[in-house]
């Protein structure tokens, strides 16, 4: 997972001003679909590993260098999922009924 | 128990609203016309960032979400995006006390109603819930 915010952080940096190649499209894309299966798993706790690393700044940063186009959405869709699973973070079901639970007072 | 994970919640979505999250992703929704694939992404992501932090409930409401909701429940009334009614729920609950994002959101929604039940074809479990805040 290390490696996988590595190579999106050269990306990043390299800047992503000028039109994309395809291969460069389609390896961010495969980056972040990567990210996103790894921290799915509410187990491994991937997604505050990854967060602590700087993942959610680095994703904002992508997401605002990239234009919309048709060619865009490929990347910006799996580039959203991974996103609101970092922010979503280690929140389990079990949490989610507990803080509804709280909001309505129920315990 | 439930303050840690109150707190471990709040951590990322504060990270996402220093980053200016809010703003790069509303703008990117807006651009974006019609892929439903994108907004339900999109929606996601509003969903999440919402959820426990009423300063970034408050920071969307500014960029004007509901109308941007609104405009796409109008266009997309025959797709179902269901992070759509995930990021609506988020929106509408009010999680601490810091501002009063949702009570903002709750009066434009209450304006809306009508236009929401009559036009659109929701889901009624989104219905319910939306029901359950108004």
């Amino acid at each position: 997972m290390i490696a996988c915010l590595d190579r999106l952080k050269e990306f990043d940096s390299v800047s992503i001003d000028g039109p994309l190649r395809d291969e460069v499209f389609d390896e961010i894309s495969s980056l972040f679909k990567n990210l996103n299966e790894l921290c799915s798993s509410q187990e491994s706790g991937n997604a505050a590993i990854a967060t602590k690393h700087g993942a959610v700044d680095l994703t904002c940063s992508i997401c605002s260098k990239i234009k919309i186009s048709t060619r865009s959405n490929r990347v910006l869709v799996p580039c959203f999922k991974a996103l609101a699973v970092l922010i979503r973070g280690m929140t389990s079901v079990l949490e989610l009924v507990v803080l509804v639970c709280f909001n309505f007072d129920l315990c | 128990m439930i303050m840690c994970y109150s707190i471990a919640d709040i951590q990322s979505t504060e990270r996402f609203r220093n980053c200016t999250g809010p703003n790069i992703v509303v703008d990117l929704l807006n651009d974006s016309s019609s892929d439903s694939d994108l907004l339900d992404a999109g929606f996601a992501v509003v969903a999440a960032a919402a959820t426990g932090n009423e300063v970034v409930k408050q920071l969307f409401m500014e960029l004007k979400i509901d109308e941007l909701i609104l405009q796409v429940l109008n266009r997309e009334s025959k797709t179902t995006i269901r992070a759509l009614y995930d990021a609506i729920c988020a929106l509408l609950t009010p999680d601490d006390f810091r501002v009063v994002a949702s009570q903002v959101s709750m009066v434009t929604f209450v304006w809306y109603m009508p236009l929401l039940t009559a036009g659109m074809k929701l889901r009624e479990n989104s219905y319910i819930a939306l029901s359950k805040h108004l």
